[in-house]
């Protein structure tokens, strides 16, 4: 009999289906994988690998679709059988975690299947050399030649911004990841850059081992032909030293709100002030100007936008956007302080704040609004030494419409009200890469960080909580949370895990154990 | 040790070649060493071809149930159903044992 049959030990049999059928959400903490039917079975070959440091691709899933190939076709009856034994037949393959698992086998980071127009499949590279190159070499060929060993074809990448990253060795901080590849394999989103949290050594989060992605480049990477006569192009969906910043919008209406004092000309001691509200400001007869305290009060808003990486919406390459936005309402009124003669001004903030920050995959959307409103009591005087009256306010925060906090001390509104991007109080907005279509927004209490690690050195201003996370976004899920986590910077600690699923965007995590779709 | 059957027979034997001697020839052992070629006298049934094992239509194949198979380091499988019944032409079932495992 032929021994060459997929089952010797069964000639005349008939093949119905082969290959992987080990599906379904696979948990680091049993290792062992739940399929569809809710059956647990051992995880076979390796296990979905973390690669990197500061960010995590142990949730990867992609799926990986070689054109013309047909659907399973299964009766009834047999999805029954497949569903109680925990079989799961796919007409299509999943690159899992870092190392892109495949069979239980790992292709290696920055490798994927691209499928040719002649219905060959390929095993993509793209290595760490100087220039940049992406090898193809023939993959799953029955049978295969000594010369499927290796790749055929070796092609520069021409990146057009990509500082210190061409020559290897890396420092962890940098990267190079492939963030997502489409499924036929022909194009893939490709990063560069470095993380926030290795190069501010200031500020809080400085030792963290997350850290915000800073881009220098966000690049499709398309093959198009067939190896060895396959063409490679780079598009860049973002280029450039801007760390990832796309636009920015500053707008609303400032009104100049000042005061002006007049003295007599010819006694110094009779002074007077006149409120600008907006009309031409009369001197009183007699009088000189002698200060003018200027205060606005209006409408500020703005909008600013960064990219921090990309992933494929039924296989279109989208930019994932971190969207930071806040309206601020100040009214002023003042009375003057009772005094002969006149000496100051007390005046009273009143303010109205709202940011909010979002984190977008196409019309996915994860956010939190802030808002805040209150007052703050200034005091304008022509002694030198006053003492200011303490600032009041309510403090109110709300994110996601769930109230989080009040905290201790409003101060003023916790704004800028220039053209900077707005901030949440105590908090660090950290959106940062869980999987290939799943990303997570954290809203970090840097007030209840120790010192050391960055928190706030008066406690006062360190209060409660933990960090906040926001939730996780995926092309076609968004889930929304609300949890204190403990007062560590380790990145799990962060984000949790979490995994898209490859088809539906499904998301699976979990705040102690990593996950993945295999 | 010849039998009592043998020995009657043998007897009887003798009393034919008394009276038919051209049986003699038939009494002895053949000739040691390759035979001679000849042709052959046999002739088939009316109707009956020589024994041929021909499928009737494929499309009947009959197969037991289906049984998943997997690779020694598990990574692959292959759902395969044994197969259990060809039917030849003539009408005749050729029915296979359902394999173990």
């Amino acid at each position: 009999m032929d021994k060459h049959h997929p089952a010797p030990g069964h000639p005349l049999s008939r093949v119905r289906i082969c290959g992987d059928c080990d599906h379904g959400l696979w948990h680091a903490d049993t290792d062992t994988i739940t399929t569809p039917g809710a059956v647990e079975i051992p995880i076979r070959g390796v296990a979905p690998a973390q690669t990197r440091e500061y960010e995590s691709d142990q949730g990867d899933s992609i799926a990986v679709r070689v054109p013309a190939t047909p659907a399973v076709a299964r009766s009834p009856e047999e999805l029954a059988a497949d569903a109680a034994a925990g079989r799961t037949w796919l007409d299509y393959g999943i690159l899992a975690g870092g190392a892109r698992r495949l069979y239980g086998h790992e292709l290696g980071e920055r490798a994927w299947i691209y499928c040719a127009p002649d219905g060959s499949r390929w095993v993509a590279r793209i290595g760490l050399g100087s220039p940049t190159q992406l090898t193809l070499q023939r993959f799953g060929e029955i049978p295969g030649s000594p010369a499927d060993a290796g790749p055929v074809q070796a092609a520069v990448i021409a990146f057009s911004v990509m500082p210190s990253l061409t020559t290897p060795p890396w420092p962890d901080y940098e990267y190079n990841v492939i963030d997502d590849v489409r499924s036929d394999g022909s194009e893939a989103i490709v990063s560069v850059g470095y993380h926030y949290s290795q190069s501010n050594t200031f500020g809080a989060g400085a030792l963290a081992s997350y850290g915000l992605r800073w881009p220098y480049g966000v690049y499709r990477v398309a093959i198009a032909g067939t190896p060895p006569a396959a063409v490679v192009t780079v598009t860049p969906m973002y280029a450039g030293l801007g760390l990832g910043y796309l636009s920015d919008t500053f707008g609303g209406t400032l009104n100049l709100r000042g005061v002006h004092v007049f003295q007599a000309e010819h006694d110094s001691t009779a002074l007077y002030y006149v409120g600008n509200y907006g009309d031409p400001v009369t001197p009183p007869p007699g009088t000189v100007e002698m200060e003018y305290w200027n205060l606005t009060d209006g409408t500020t808003t703005g909008e600013d936008l960064y990219i921090l990486g990309g992933c494929y919406v039924a296989d279109v390459a989208t930019p994932v956007l971190l969207r930071k936005s806040y309206v601020v309402t100040t009214t002023i009124t003042w009375i003057e302080v009772e005094g002969d003669p006149f000496t100051g001004i007390e005046y009273t903030e009143s303010y109205d704040a709202s940011s909010t920050i979002t984190l977008e995959i196409g019309t996915s959307v994860v956010g939190a609004t802030a808002t805040d409103a209150g007052a703050r009591i200034g005091y304008q005087s022509l002694d030198i030494l006053v003492e200011t009256p303490p600032a009041v306010g309510d403090g109110a925060m709300t994110l996601g419409g769930l109230t989080i906090s009040a905290r201790p001390s409003a101060g003023a509104a916790d704004y800028r009200i220039a053209s900077t991007p707005a901030e949440l109080s105590h908090h660090e907005i950290m959106p940062m890469r869980v999987g290939n279509r799943v990303w997570a927004l954290c809203l970090i209490n840097l007030g209840a960080l120790a010192p050391e690690v960055g928190g706030y050195l008066d406690a006062e201003n360190r209060g409660w909580g933990g960090h906040t996370h926001v939730g996780f976004v995926s092309p076609t899920d968004a889930v929304q949370t609300l949890v204190q986590r403990p007062l560590s910077l380790e990145r799990e600690d962060v984000t949790g895990y979490a995994s898209a699923h490859p088809t539906t965007g499904e998301i699976a995590w979990s705040w102690d154990h990593p996950v993945c779709w295999v | 040790m010849a039998s009592a059957a043998d020995i009657d027979f043998q007897k009887s034997v003798e009393r034919l070649l008394k009276q038919q001697p051209g049986w003699k020839k038939a009494t002895q052992p053949p000739e040691k060493g390759a035979r001679p070629g000849g042709k052959g006298v046999g002739r088939p049934a009316s109707g009956t071809a020589a024994l041929e094992l021909v499928e009737q239509d494929a499309s009947t194949r009959q197969y037991y149930e289906p049984v998943t198979l997997r690779t020694s380091d598990g990574l692959f499988s292959i759902e395969i159903e044994p197969i259990k019944q060809i039917d030849l032409r003539g009408n005749i079932p050729f029915r296979f044992a359902e394999p173990a495992g």
